[in-house]
């Protein structure tokens, strides 16, 4: 494959709907693109994608590639990578972008094969050094960052970490061209049965709240975990657990933050009850702020947080939810 | 049935800590592990085999050095794998997972007959480049990643994928490979009877003239130019005393934060 002057940007989707992102991804490759006088790319596959594709020239995009079939409506590997190495035969980028989610892990790495080249996977620093790409990305589950340089004449893939870039500002005036991607040919081998939604009623999603409370094994049971579901209200936080608790069955295994669960990037993260072990806290530890509160002082947790409240949960969080309540009510 | 499960051996990342200022990232003293989430693969494939009679189960492992790994696949047949292949080649030291994932094809290809081949969802060992969907591609077999369950039924696996926002159940047919992420189980421990039957099960060593890999094949496309360890995220405000007086204090110092 031939090398253009081209950034490709592979569109998050969920549920049909383009995912943020996609725009933290575009505002990288505008401003990558804008540096070396190339162009930025973006592929977007799925059944009804066409309006939503168009309104990403506002966000930076030069072209839009739009892969729309309803044997797209649901994510499957195999079919959506029949469509994207389309996309990148015609475009041949010098750097293609995905998001580092389930999807874009799969469909980098699926590309990857086909090109013969490996993928810097969670990026969360990428700078042009004109005849290279050169980016960071954390390993050894963040306990050292390590910088890469891609080869000159090869397509650098690089998985991007959700918001480690600041989502592209949207410009109404900007439009982009569309191209349509041929789609008759997609067939598959996999056969999507099902898909249960994760999303409890009522509770916020906790892979992208901005504010998380989360209950360890100090909470003691499933009905007194009521308390960290009330400080939660309290704080408009979305709730999880750590793995003790979903072990014990106390919460649903979709609440669980951790290696095996959930991660998540919220501004603020309130643990309570919570010791901190090591695969707990890869799931929450580019947190914002983080406090502790624990009887423990000597807690893991309680040493790496950014506030850590020594005391008992069940005598602190009601105190916090009336501290919260009177600061509300004094600024109504 | 032939399952494959890939096992790769990586430092413990729980003790890999660079001190503040240091450029310079030695892991060779850092004990190893078998990756958390191969051992899932692990522990899903024997879950497979105890209910499918007639399963065969490979584990293998790719090193530069077979006895750094050997421990690994012996514990992995004391647990109920039937045979064990270490594939040992220096080149092994830094390969990218292109060139892991041509090595395990030529494995499976080598092995013949596989229906299954499983591992890990790409991690946050330190490997160069996660291995993950590439092979599927390689061996052009259907790839279904992140499954949290498995199950085998005729020349089908039926597998639920925990993904964002939700699961997902897809069926496909085999020969097939499927990469294990959120499977909260516990791995196995070694039965004694286990142990003292490993020492029966075939554990070969191969290199990779044994399977026509070259070595021009493993290349790198990128390679690492420095390390650093994150900023520090030092001890911050500890408080303590009584309940009233320590949430007020936290509640004033969100508050400066405007997260209240």
């Amino acid at each position: 494959m031939g090398m253009q002057n081209r950034i490709l940007v592979l569109a998050e989707l969920q549920d049909g709907a383009i995912q943020g992102v996609t725009l933290e991804m575009l505002g990288k490759a505008r401003e990558l693109a804008n540096g070396r006088q190339a162009t930025v790319d973006v592929v977007v596959l799925g059944a009804n994608v066409t309006e939503q594709a168009r309104g990403l020239g506002a966000y930076g995009a030069d072209t839009v590639w739009v892969a729309e079939s309803p044997a797209l409506a649901d994510y499957d590997a195999q079919a959506y990578a029949i469509a994207l190495m389309q996309v990148i035969g015609r475009v041949e980028p010098t750097l293609f972008l995905c998001a580092a989610t389930s999807q874009g892990r799969d469909l980098s790495g699926l590309v990857a094969a086909r090109l013969g080249v490996g993928v810097a996977a969670d990026i969360n620093q990428i700078k042009d050094l004109g005849h290279a790409w050169e980016v960071v990305r954390p390993i050894f589950g963040g306990n050292v960052l390590s910088t890469l340089q891609s080869t000159p004449e090869r397509c650098l893939i690089a998985t991007v970490s959700l918001r480690a870039f600041e989502k592209a500002a949207a410009d109404a005036g900007r439009a982009c061209a569309v191209e349509a991607v041929a789609v008759d040919a997609i067939t598959t081998r996999t056969a999507i049965k099902a898909f249960a939604a994760e999303v409890a009623s009522g509770r916020l999603n906790l892979g992208d709240a901005e504010v998380v409370v989360a209950g360890g094994r100090g909470v003691g049971s499933a009905e007194k975990f009521a308390i960290i579901d009330d400080l939660g209200r309290a704080l408009g936080a979305a709730v999880g657990a750590s793995r003790a608790v979903t072990d014990a069955g106390w919460r649903p295994t979709n609440e669980q933050i951790g290696q095996t669960g959930v991660t998540v990037k919220p501004k603020l993260y309130v643990a309570a009850g919570i010791s901190g072990a090591v695969q707990h806290w890869v799931g929450m530890k580019d947190a914002g702020y983080v406090v502790a509160i624990n009887t423990d002082p000597e807690a893991p947790i309680m040493k790496t947080a950014d506030l850590a409240l020594v005391g008992d949960l069940f005598k602190v969080i009601p105190e916090l939810i009336r501290e919260i309540e009177a600061a509300r009510g004094a600024s109504v | 049935m032939r399952v494959v499960i890939s096992l790769k051996v990586v430092p413990d990342y729980e003790q890999v800590r660079m001190a503040q200022g240091a450029t310079v990232l030695d892991v060779a003293q850092v004990p190893r592990v078998v990756y958390t989430f191969d051992e899932l693969a692990l522990e899903m494939a024997l879950r497979i085999k105890d209910k499918n009679a007639g399963t065969e189960l490979i584990v293998v492992s790719m090193s530069p050095d077979a006895a750094k790994v050997r421990e690994v696949v012996k514990k992995a047949l004391a647990m109920g794998a039937d045979r064990a292949v270490i594939v040992e080649d220096a080149a092994f030291g830094d390969a990218d997972s292109w060139a892991q994932a041509q090595v395990l094809k030529a494995v499976v290809e080598k092995l013949g007959e596989v229906s299954l081949l499983s591992y890990g969802i790409p991690g946050i060992q330190g490997e160069a480049f996660p291995l993950g969907v590439e092979v599927g591609h390689l061996l052009n077999w259907p790839v279904v990643s992140y499954a949290s369950e498995m199950a085998v039924t005729g020349d089908t696996v039926a597998v639920v994928r925990h993904i964002e926002g939700g699961k997902q159940s897809v069926d496909v047919p085999m020969p097939a490979v499927v990469t294990i992420g959120k499977f909260q189980a516990d791995p196995r421990l070694p039965t004694f009877k286990g142990i003292m039957g490993a020492k029966n099960k075939p554990l070969e060593v191969w290199s990779l003239a044994d399977l026509a890999v070259t070595p021009d094949a493993l290349g790198h496309s990128v390679r690492q130019t420095a390390v650093a360890p994150p900023s520090a995220r030092g001890a911050g405000r500890k408080i303590e005393g009584d309940a009233v007086d320590v949430a007020k204090e936290a509640i004033a110092s969100l508050r400066g934060r405007q997260f209240v």
